[in-house]
């Protein structure tokens, strides 16, 4: 556990408005020795303290696994299921929050601490419009604050109409965050704010955040594994869990230790994709998500595709895995042509397509443990007999880097981070012989990244794997990828050597 | 998602009113597909409740003869009814003149049209009283149960549902009557039927209407507290609720649009037992209905007048259930 003050930024900043403190006034957020644990053992957050004063923004870092989350949304006076708290005491503009009354806490939770969790694409009502959303629980419902909001998050207005589904989930994060402000709170709790967005939106988000903070005295804590985002608006920084990495570059940058496959010699065609639109049609408007997209994944080759938040990227993946069916185009793989949708593919050409999406929560049952989610795909393709199937689920947690005892958990006593592992398993379970992959290391932490990249890239190597890679961290992409589709508008703009693409991207 | 290329205004206004038609087009042809393979499932119904009377033991003739009528006597009244012909051969013939609006004529002499004119006017309002009584009544009890869930609401609303569902309709009769009639003398304790064949008074409709939602209620109170059981553990109203919304906007803005769906299906299910369920309630209550109408066909084996019911029925019972798949079209169709 260790506070360090980021060098870049003066500490003792005194927010402008006055609204909150005077430089002595007790910070708003004070952490002791926090710790909380489930009642069978684990234990989910070890000895947390934070201290965080108002106008400053302070970052949670530290491995997958740590506690991030469970921290923060400590601090709204809620515990995961079954979970309490076991030593320390939480303080939160004054209050004990879990000993406020139940009145009291909602009132602290409506009125003055805003928190937005990790997976905001499931925790937007699907049912509500963006504008809606907003102004629900905004202090001014006006349509022009709303706008206000939306431009200040980065989003168009004309989005006030649509509902969560139709947008991307860089989008949805955005979103939520609009929602958050919209209650102008004193103090703001983000769970992974940047996650799925691309470098210049993150910029412009750090630069939202900081703004808040010195503007307004809004006490900010975002749990973060993006050392960028660190960088560009921490204050301090806060580490969770063993206390790694040096001040002010809290996570450490891991080694690289694989270098990338070389371009298998092409053999086989692998999958190719021609002339794909997709449209979606909502109340009589028609979004054009995709338009007359060509793409090729020759075999045991890795591709990348980037592009802006919103472009089509988990589109062009959802439709290629044969989850949406396209407008017009055709799929193929190794020169036959692959059905849509993945209804109408054989059991074998399922297999042999696997898709990890953006949010695990989405690919891992609720109702199952770890270990019988990963055993499933094992069952139903029968690519293990019944007597290896739980050595098959140990060795498949190894390689993602998750304890083998995670088969006995349920997938909401997880991280996020560990979720995504764990819907990574998943998907190489059923062994498939193609991987597209939205966003697979947007929740996790660099060393965890570039591991699960690292494994990836053994596994084209040793098994011919063809990888397809939606990520907007253009490093990784640029280092584990051999070339790279750039989206814009629906629309493939460039494709070329992943080194040129990224580079181009990065100025 | 937004579009980025923003088209001309005019431009845009074309193809909007060309999908506005196309999707209100496809809306009428799955509609029309549905009503159809409806239709079709009446026929086969229609077709197994004239199979079953056959089976019935005795025919119309012998059940409506006069005491004492000779062999030879009954022989000409089953010429006359019809019923020396095979039973397909009836069907068809009833079944050509249904489209026409025809449902053929009673054992006792009577178009069956005439016959049910009175009294289905009577059962669709008993019937629909108790449905608007049951749905409201359901929503209120399962909202107001989930709002503290295990709390002392939710475990008396958890109890009574159980029990008022297990309540067979003429137990929950028996006990208004004593209740209402006999101990308080509140209410009439059967019905009177006035001059236009309708009950004399509304005060008439209370006890059987009571006794129909009863059970219901007690029923679709499960499913309306069970789905929004479902939708409070959804991530997004877990998240309404961390942004400290009052319970109500949590449970009626966020938990109850998702509950919909399962809410519609089991209320329209319900359509189908308060049919069921009023015959018996007519009969103890002697109300005017369709019940008493279908209880003395089946003592007489009067085989279009039972057809003649089941097909009411029927048409009821598919125009609640398209209404319901509708509620869950919109509801499902409202997520993108």
């Amino acid at each position: 556990m260790t506070t360090t003050r980021h060098p870049a930024t003066p500490t003792d900043r005194i927010p402008r408005d006055g609204r909150t403190d005077l430089p002595d006034a007790p910070p708003p957020v004070t952490v002791t020795g926090l710790e909380v644990a489930l009642p069978d053992g684990p234990v989910l957050l070890r000895a947390g303290s934070l201290t965080v004063r108002a106008g400053t923004v302070t970052a949670l870092t530290g491995p997958s696994g740590s506690g991030k989350t469970t921290l923060l949304r400590a601090l709204i006076g809620d515990l995961p299921h079954g979970a309490r708290v076991t030593s320390g005491t939480v303080s939160v503009l004054g209050q004990d929050v879990f000993a406020l009354a139940p009145d009291a806490l909602r009132a602290l939770r409506r009125h003055r601490v805003a928190y937005v969790g990790q997976d905001p694409g499931s925790a937007l009502n699907p049912r509500m419009r963006a504008g809606r959303l907003i102004a629900e629980v905004a202090v001014d419902r006006s349509p022009a604050a709303v706008a206000a909001l939306l431009a200040e998050c980065r989003l168009p207005e004309t989005l006030v109409h649509h509902r969560p589904g139709a947008l991307s989930g860089g989008q949805q994060r955005r979103l939520a965050l609009a929602r958050a402000l919209a209650r102008q709170p004193d103090v703001l709790l983000l769970d992974e704010p940047t996650a799925g967005l691309d470098n210049a939106l993150r910029d412009e988000i750090a630069g939202l955040l900081r703004r808040l903070a010195t503007d307004r005295g809004v006490a900010i804590v975002l749990a973060c594994h993006d050392p960028r985002l660190v960088e560009a608006c921490a204050d301090a920084v806060t580490v969770l869990g063993a206390p790694a990495g040096t001040p002010g570059n809290p996570a450490g940058t891991p080694e690289r230790t694989v270098l990338p496959a070389p371009a298998a010699a092409p053999a086989a065609d692998g999958l190719r994709a021609t002339d794909l639109s997709v449209a979606f049609t909502h109340q009589g408007h028609t979004h054009h998500a995709l338009r007359d997209a060509d793409f090729h994944a020759p075999a045991g080759t890795a591709t990348g595709i980037i592009g802006p938040s919103g472009s089509g990227k988990s589109t062009l993946l959802r439709t290629l895995a044969g989850l949406q069916t396209p407008v017009s185009g055709t799929l193929t793989w190794h020169g036959e042509p692959l059905p849509v949708p993945v209804r109408k593919r054989s059991r074998d050409q399922q297999r042999r397509i696997q898709l990890v999406p953006q949010n695990p929560l989405g690919a891992l049952n609720p109702a199952r443990t770890i270990g019988a989610s990963l055993t499933r795909p094992l069952q139903l393709h029968r690519t293990a007999g019944r007597a290896e199937r739980p050595d098959r689920v140990g060795r498949l947690l190894d390689d993602v880097g998750l304890p083998r005892d995670f088969a006995h958990r349920y997938p909401h006593e997880l991280s996020g981070g560990q979720r995504q592992r764990a819907s990574i398993a998943r998907a190489l379970a059923a062994e498939p012989d193609l991987l597209l992959c939205d966003e697979v290391t947007s929740a996790l932490d660099p060393a965890t990244a570039v591991a699960v990249m690292e494994l990836l890239t053994r596994l084209r190597t040793e098994r011919r794997l063809t990888l397809v890679l939606v990520s907007h961290e253009l490093d990784l992409v640029a280092a584990y990828t051999d070339t790279v589709h750039r989206l814009d508008a629906g629309r493939i703009h460039t494709a070329g050597p992943s080194g040129d693409v990224a580079d181009a991207e990065e100025r | 998602m937004t579009d980025t290329t923003a088209p001309p205004a005019e431009a845009a206004a074309r193809p909007v009113t060309a999908s506005a038609a196309r999707r209100a087009g496809t809306l009428a042809a799955r509609v029309a597909a549905v009503l159809a393979k409806r239709l079709v499932m009446l026929l086969v119904l229609l077709a197994v409740v004239f199979a079953a009377i056959e089976l019935l033991p005795g025919d119309a003739a012998s059940a409506t003869s006069e005491r004492g009528e000779g062999t030879a006597g009954l022989a000409a009244r089953r010429h006359l009814l019809g019923l020396d012909r095979p039973v397909w051969e009836r069907f068809r013939d009833w079944i050509t003149a249904l489209p026409t609006g025809d449902l053929g004529t009673s054992a006792r002499g009577q178009h069956v049209t005439d016959l049910l004119a009175a009294p289905l006017p009577n059962t669709l309002l008993l019937g629909g009283t108790a449905f608007v009584l049951t749905v409201l009544g359901a929503l209120a009890l399962g909202i107001w149960a989930a709002a503290r869930p295990r709390g002392a609401v939710d475990r008396i609303v958890d109890l009574t549902s159980t029990a008022a569902f297990a309540l067979p309709e003429f137990v929950v009769s028996i006990g208004l009557l004593l209740v209402l009639s006999l101990w308080t003398g509140w209410l009439p304790a059967a019905t009177v039927t006035g001059a236009d064949g309708a009950p004399a008074t509304w005060t008439m409709l209370v006890m059987p209407v009571l006794a129909l939602a009863v059970p219901q209620t007690g029923w679709n109170t499960r499913i309306v507290r069970a789905a929004l059981a479902d939708q409070a553990a959804a991530p997004h109203v877990e998240a309404a609720r961390l942004d400290g919304l009052s319970t109500s906007r949590v449970l009626l803005r966020h938990a109850l649009p998702g509950a919909w769906p399962a809410i519609a299906t089991g209320v329209a299910t319900s359509t189908g037992m308060l049919l069921g369920g009023a015959v018996v309630v007519e009969t103890l209550f002697n109300y005017p209905g369709i019940g008493t109408v279908l209880a003395g066909a089946v003592a007489d084996r009067d085989t279009p007048v039972i057809a003649g019911v089941v097909a009411c029925a029927a048409a009821v019972i598919t125009v609640v259930l398209l209404l319901a798949d509708l509620v869950r079209a919109r509801t499902l169709g409202a997520r993108s």
